[in-house]
């Protein structure tokens, strides 16, 4: 895994608006909720950083990039998501410790009907898995 | 904790202050911002029958963060089988609680479609 600041500056270079929002969140204060949400915990940024270094190098990762949205959570873990399409998509939680990070997919069976997928990220699946199944 | 004055109707509408972190360039709401306080498995909203968004947003803390409010009907909490709870507070007569973990999947299932209807800079 990349080390903290390794993963920031490389993250800085190839997508320097997603840097901005990572160290936007990492500074956020104790009670930055209103309700005592605990700070953004290194654990959980230097996970998020591996997992965004990991979509920079995938095919279509500037779309993918486009509709990511990066949001604390107030256990101090950070949730990634994506709206590819209506009622199509992608979830991951990184949680306050760094792992282990949760995928969830949600996207339409071949009925219509939503269906929802989830498991650990690198066990159950991994990254180049995830966004095979959305189109951009 | 009390019964609600009245029976709730599902079109009827409760108000969540978030913080603008939670918002997206398009007007939408991350998931994130359904999430249970802290230390608890509630997350606080307003009864829109005894408040409006202006009320609500005025009620949350400024600090650290600019904020806005979301609407959110009922029936989304009861279709994502949360629970809830009138909790009247001498500041907040609309104050109430939604009981019920907030998986991801949850909480994505409240945010879907909902947009902010107001920011206080």
């Amino acid at each position: 895994m990349l080390s903290f600041s390794d993963g920031f500056i490389q993250l800085e270079k190839a997508q320097p608006h997603w840097a901005q929002r990572v160290k936007v969140l990492k500074e956020l204060p104790h009670g930055w909720d209103g309700f005592g949400a605990a700070p953004v915990t290194k654990e959980a940024v230097k996970s998020c950083l591996q997992i965004l270094s990991e979509i920079v190098d995938l095919p279509h990762s500037s779309s993918i990039g486009r509709k990511l949205f990066i949001a604390p959570l107030p256990d101090g873990g950070l949730e990634l998501d994506w709206d590819f399409q209506v009622e199509n998509d992608l979830m991951i939680l990184v949680p306050p410790e760094g792992e282990p990070v949760q995928f969830l997919q949600t996207f339409m069976g071949l009925s219509g009907e939503e269906r929802e997928r989830e498991g650990i990220l690198d066990t159950d699946d991994n990254l180049a898995n995830l966004f095979r199944v959305y189109s951009y | 904790m009390t019964d609600f004055p009245r029976p709730l109707v599902a079109d009827e509408l409760f108000y969540r202050a978030i913080r603008d972190i939670y918002i997206k360039e398009d007007g939408s709401v991350s998931p994130g911002a359904f999430s249970n306080t802290t230390g608890t498995d509630a997350m606080s909203v307003d009864w829109a029958e005894l408040s409006t968004a202006a009320e609500t947003i005025a009620r949350f803390p400024q600090w650290p963060l600019p904020k806005g409010v979301v609407a959110v009907p009922v029936q989304r909490f009861w279709d994502c089988q949360q629970a809830i709870v009138y909790d009247e507070m001498p500041t907040n007569p609309a104050h109430s609680l939604v009981y019920g973990e907030k998986t991801g999947s949850i909480r994505r299932r409240i945010a879907r479609g909902l947009h902010l209807i107001h920011l206080v800079e």
